[in-house]
């Protein structure tokens, strides 16, 4: 191959072996360039002090380009924001910072990702997410995992990502509890917007294995209906006498079908009587905390439906690929989405008949969804997936709601992902339309505290942009 | 049977066409507003504004839409890892032994893989099929052109140079720690390079001996075509020191490397990669996946290329392989210029693959392999409307939807 300077390959190797390609020792030396920054896996980081910049202030945006979270575009305008609070909003916000026709969006909420959790993939010394071997763990909480510190959240943040769902890896019956993490702060507590906000469960192939683990669909369906039918009802939580007689009527009957065997769980209704798990299933019957369950195959979707029917449970769908084949049935349920990866591939026999227009066929039904990255280094990838469903057939408007006030509305956060007047200021600055991959984050704020979108990656970059 | 092996040898196109009414991104040369193409004999002859068009000749109408060489992917497993996923679809590592030059990637690449037509709709027209990254040497590589076809004869890119996979790093120490004869460490792998390598070269003078020649060896005798300069090296290797332990046993050798693959810290030793005259295909983002790529910034495919090094932006995935223009839409953010980023999925592409003579570009003479996008290929909401190959449409979305519609 010829190279650029028209040296030949052997010429370069030479010069390169003189040092005449690289700035001479001597140079370096006097320069004290030497002293480079560490390439050392860990950074001082902005994430030592959980992502903030500052605390929250009184501050004025102006000649902005809005983009609302249900996908209203407005500008030149700006924003004002008092007290963690945007309490104006439009284009008769003037003064303050000029942001020359940059645009202001609301910060993304990835519905579904292992932020926190993970460092490097295929480093099992960094992975927390996944709880692999007992196949059921409801008592198993991401915050009790979650690293405020992970070199991840600020690569999120820089991809205008500024809160996530976070789930457990969905492998196993019952992996454990998500959560609703901002994606800064110096501690657990303070990065927890709500923990939890469900359980996740999974059909399908994912809920199977594990030790004891079901080995089938039917057995994965069965192994649910019987931890549910383990766990207190609703009715049974009318009265105190009621429901415990009910409990014992059921602790009687269970010990008859295993031929008299004492049945060793606490008889007891209150809750110091109670394990972690006995409360956790306790709040999933009752329809307090919903069930997350992941499932893509058409069938799985509706398998999940029928579970939510017999038990009045709560439940929101996680992955869906084949959601497209049985949307009227899913809205007919009024069940939420959390949908995606979006270019979830036809490569599989879980999910056979996936589509890039999903999203398109749940919006055309009325069923609710959010998007998600299933994903922790590539969270910040959420605006162009939302760009992809876009290029389907998902009109822009729907997509825009989906990355930011979606997820909130299904999980029972509402407000979350929005830009309102009222509302959390939380938001980001981008050059452009932030669907478009070509556009940088420039700035972002949470709750009104500016956040660093400075990543491991971009001091990286500012180490080797001259080669020393 | 004559007639039909030759039936699946030839798919080129016979006759003409003009596609006109369209926003021609030749990547060669600048945009060009309000173009026609004309097409003889699956070559384009023309390309330019108000081109006379021969009388009779079939007109399509590109409706103004943009128009991009076929993509170029140079680094895929479509085919050796057919869809759906299953155990039994593993043929991409020939995970036996360190060293298997002797295998071919296209007596693995199942041609009917579904993942080849997902390809086609995203406007991709040539692919280099690799083998995994178990074994330092992996095995040849097949080039493809996505030619709907039934046999591989149908699919090969026939001009094609030959090409051969290697790779350093985590995979093969991973895959072979547990053998006795390893590689298990970095400086094993590199060592058991210069081994192979030094085997080749004593098998010669032992072949030319006229008492008791040594039997063929295909590993070795691959591996003298490699040393020979007959064979292209691609060479799957993360990290900067890996590549500049590469390139010390490559040296020795006289080895030229064509491309780094994946090189995720190719922008620190960029100078490297210039003096070496080697190339690079990489990932617009991947990042933090394993160890060896926890250093990869968004920012390496600019930075090498600044350095004048070829930088093709690959996929590794027959997933990602479908929206290669946003992959090229991504790289923008980090410092790219569009001029660049196109010619990251096209012409430096061929160039890794020694075929930028006959494809990669909008050029009187080189084969008709492009696509039609309902925007620019670098909005992310664009749409391939039309796949060519060969001057012959290979896929067309208005056929997909209108049977999408009729079931």
């Amino acid at each position: 191959m010829r190279r650029a300077d028209g040296l030949s390959r052997r010429e370069a190797l030479l010069a390169l072996a003189a040092g005449s390609l690289l700035p001479s020792a001597g140079s370096l030396l006097s320069a004290g360039s030497l002293l480079s920054p560490s390439a050392a896996w860990a950074f001082p980081s902005r994430d030592g002090l959980g992502g903030w910049l500052g605390p929250a202030s009184s501050f004025t945006l102006s000649n902005a380009t809005l983009q609302l979270h249900d996908g209203t575009v407005l500008g030149p305008a700006g924003v004002r924001v008092e007290g963690g609070l945007v309490v104006e909003l439009g284009e008769a916000v003037r003064g303050g910072t000029n942001l020359g026709g940059a645009w202001l969006c609301p910060g993304l909420v990835d519905a579904g990702t292992s932020l926190g959790l993970v460092e490097v993939l295929q480093e099992a010394s960094t992975r927390d997410d996944d709880e692999s071997g007992a196949p059921v763990n409801p008592d198993a909480r991401v915050v009790d995992a979650y690293n405020p510190r992970s070199e991840l959240l600020a690569v999120a943040r820089s991809g205008g990502v500024l809160h996530s769902l976070v789930t457990p890896a969905f492998s196993r019956l019952v992996p454990g509890q998500a959560a609703m993490m901002r994606l800064s702060g110096l501690t657990v507590a303070e990065a927890t917007v709500q923990a939890p906000v469900g359980l996740c469960v999974c059909l399908g192939r994912a809920g199977m294995g594990g030790e004891g683990g079901p080995k089938t669909r039917m057995g994965v369906a069965a192994r649910l209906r019987e931890l549910l039918d383990a766990a207190e009802g609703p009715e049974e939580e009318e009265g105190e006498e009621q429901g415990a007689r009910k409990r014992k009527k059921k602790k009687k009957e269970a010990e008859e079908r295993r031929g008299g065997e004492r049945d060793g769980e606490p008889e007891g209704g209150s809750d110091e009587e109670k394990t972690a798990a006995e409360r956790t299933w306790r709040e999933v019957r009752a329809g307090r905390l919903p069930l997350l369950v992941h499932a893509h195959r058409a069938d799985d979707l509706l398998t999940a439906v029928r579970l939510a029917e017999d038990y009045s449970l709560k439940i929101v769908l996680v992955g869906a690929a084949e959601a497209w084949m049985v949307a009227p049935e899913l809205a007919r349920a009024g069940v939420g989405v959390l949908l995606g990866p979006i270019d979830v591939q036809p490569d599989s026999f879980e999910h056979p008949h996936a589509r890039y227009d999903n999203a398109v066929a749940l919006h055309a039904a009325g069923v609710p969804f959010a998007l998600r990255t299933d994903s922790a280094h590539n969270s910040r990838l959420l605006p162009t997936l939302a760009g992809l469903a876009v290029a389907h057939g998902l009109p822009r408007p729907a997509a825009i709601a989906a990355m930011t006030a979606s997820a909130g509305r299904i999980l029972g956060l509402p407000g979350l992902g929005t830009l309102e007047v009222g509302g959390s200021a939380s938001f980001f600055q981008v050059q452009g339309d932030p669907i478009q991959p070509r556009y940088a984050v420039q700035a972002a704020w949470i709750d009104g505290r500016p956040v660093s979108v400075e990543t491991r990656h971009s001091r990286l970059f500012e180490q080797y942009r001259v080669l020393r | 049977m004559l007639a039909l092996l030759l039936s699946t040898l030839r798919p080129a196109f016979a006759g003409a066409f003009a596609l006109v009414n369209v926003q021609a991104l030749p990547v060669s040369s600048p945009p060009i507003e309000g173009a026609s193409v004309i097409v003889r004999d699956g070559r384009i002859e023309a390309i330019g504004v108000g081109l006379p068009l021969p009388a009779g000749i079939e007109v399509v109408d590109g409706g103004g839409g943009w128009l991009l060489p076929g993509i170029i992917d140079v680094h895929s497993h479509m085919g050796v890892y057919s869809w759906p996923g299953a155990r039994a679809h593993g043929d991409g590592n020939e995970a036996t032994d360190p060293v298997t030059a002797r295998v071919r990637a296209e007596d693995s690449v199942h041609v009917e893989d579904p993942a080849f037509a997902q390809a086609r709709a995203g406007g991709v027209t040539t692919v280099q099929i690799l083998p995994g990254s178990a074994n330092l040497v992996g095995g040849e590589s097949v080039v493809l052109k996505l030619r709907p076809s039934r046999t591989l004869a149908g699919m090969r890119f026939a001009q094609a140079p030959r090409g051969i996979k290697m790779a350093c790093g985590e995979n093969p120490k991973r895959v072979y720690q547990g053998d006795i004869d390893g590689p298990s460490t970095r400086m094993g792998n590199i060592a058991a390079m210069r081994q192979a390598f030094q085997a080749a070269l004593d098998y010669r003078q032992a072949r030319r001996s006229f008492r008791d020649p040594p039997p063929v060896d295909h590993d070795l005798q691959t591996l003298l075509d490699v040393l020979d300069g007959r064979v292209l090296v691609h060479v799957h290797c993360y990290r900067a020191d890996d590549i500049e332990g590469l390139f010390r046993v490559m040296d020795e050798f006289g080895v030229q490397v064509t491309s780094i693959q994946h090189s995720l810290e190719a922008y620190k030793v960029r100078d490297l990669l210039a003096a070496h005259g080697t190339g690079i295909a990489t990932w617009p983002d991947w990042w933090g996946f394993k160890m060896e790529a926890w250093d990869a910034i968004p920012h390496n495919a600019a930075l090498v290329k600044s350095a004048g090094v070829p930088v093709a932006l690959h996929s590794d995935s027959a997933n990602v392989v479908q929206r290669m223009y946003t992959e090229a839409a991504k790289v923008l953010r980090y410092g790219m210029s569009e001029q660049d980023a196109l010619t990251s999925i096209t012409l430096d592409p061929a160039r890794l693959l020694g075929i930028d003579g006959l494809v990669g570009s909008l050029e009187p003479g080189k084969q008709a392999d492009f696509a039609l996008y309902s925007k620019h290929p670098l909005d992310v909401t664009t749409r391939v409307q039309k796949t060519w190959i060969d001057g012959v449409a290979v896929y067309d979305r208005s056929v997909e939807e209108a049977a999408d519609a009729a079931r």
